[in-house]
């Protein structure tokens, strides 16, 4: 099967018992990458990142016979990746309510350890103001600033207004602004 | 807006990030592998119900040699007979109140 294909021919195989796997092998290879991406800029650590994007495929997989095509297949396993993301942050907020670390410090010491972190001094500090961030306006700026999605996009995906995601944006940006200029 | 963007401007917006070699080449196959439904032989299928009956025959061979071990004890034997004996010589001393001489008599006369 070519890796060519497009969505709509993917769903008209995933709707036969014979291509199903076949198709959703091709799904996999197809979005694997923009998954990754989106996942990991949250949750800095490949070990993590790796986790959720297996359950958010095993999850499309399981809930692919429920998908009816409404919106676009990568919004579909976009909105999934960003739910387990989320439940994943959650999870750990929960699991370290009793040490004096929050998420954001975790996220940090993840950032001063990954040996998969690629980027020179000024892309480090960036990260580490994106970390401080809440978690949707840290999606939203990750998905505007680096993956350069569109605000309908981006609606589509978190379920947001466009007005209230360019609110949300902007605020991310005055904020690691901020915090790039103290550090200088 | 643009005043904003001033460090964001310098930085660029590059994935200061990488993923460990081969990660995008092997990741398909595992999750391929995890939504294959396993093919279960008779044994696995079957397997807890063998498991279920090997400890109700564990369970009927414990009991089964503790009730025996309890019923061939030495000690159990004796007070069981010493009990009897005991029993026995109850009744034999209860009949013997009961008797006086002339009724002896006049058993012993009617026999003959």
């Amino acid at each position: 099967m070519a890796n060519s294909l497009t969505d709509e021919q993917l769903l008209e195989l995933l709707r036969d018992e014979k291509t199903k796997r076949e198709a959703f092998s091709q799904i996999v290879v197809k979005y694997q990458k923009q998954l990754y991406w989106q996942i990991r800029k949250m949750l800095i650590s490949h070990e993590d990142t790796d986790d959720v994007l297996q359950n958010t495929l095993i999850k499309a997989w399981t809930g692919i016979d429920n998908f009816r095509g409404d919106a676009k297949l990568s919004t579909w396993l976009y909105r999934i990746a960003v739910n387990e993301t989320l439940t994943f942050l959650n999870n750990q907020r929960i699991k370290n309510m009793t040490s004096m670390l929050d998420t954001e410090d975790i996220l940090l010491s993840k950032l001063e350890a990954d040996t998969y972190f690629d980027g020179n001094e000024a892309e480090k500090k960036l990260q580490k103001a994106i970390v401080m961030l809440p978690d949707k306006q840290r999606l939203v700026f990750n998905m505007k600033y680096f993956e350069e999605k569109t605000y309908e996009d981006m609606e589509e995906i978190l379920g947001t207004s466009v007005g209230a995601l360019k609110a949300s944006y902007h605020h991310a940006v005055k904020k690691i602004e901020q915090f790039l200029s103290e550090e200088d | 807006m643009e005043e904003q963007f001033e460090h964001l401007k310098k930085i660029g917006n590059r994935t200061p990030f990488k993923e460990p070699e081969n990660y995008f080449e092997q990741l398909p196959s595992i999750i391929d592998a995890k939504v294959t439904p396993k093919k279960v032989s008779f044994f696995e299928k079957t397997k807890p119900l063998l498991y279920f009956a090997a400890m109700f025959v564990g369970f009927y061979v414990v009991i089964h040699f503790a009730v025996r071990t309890l019923n061939n004890n030495p000690e159990q034997t004796t007070l069981t007979a010493q009990q009897e004996k005991t029993s026995d010589d109850v009744l034999y001393n209860y009949v013997l109140s009961e008797l006086d001489e002339n009724t002896i008599v006049d058993y012993l006369l009617a026999e003959k």
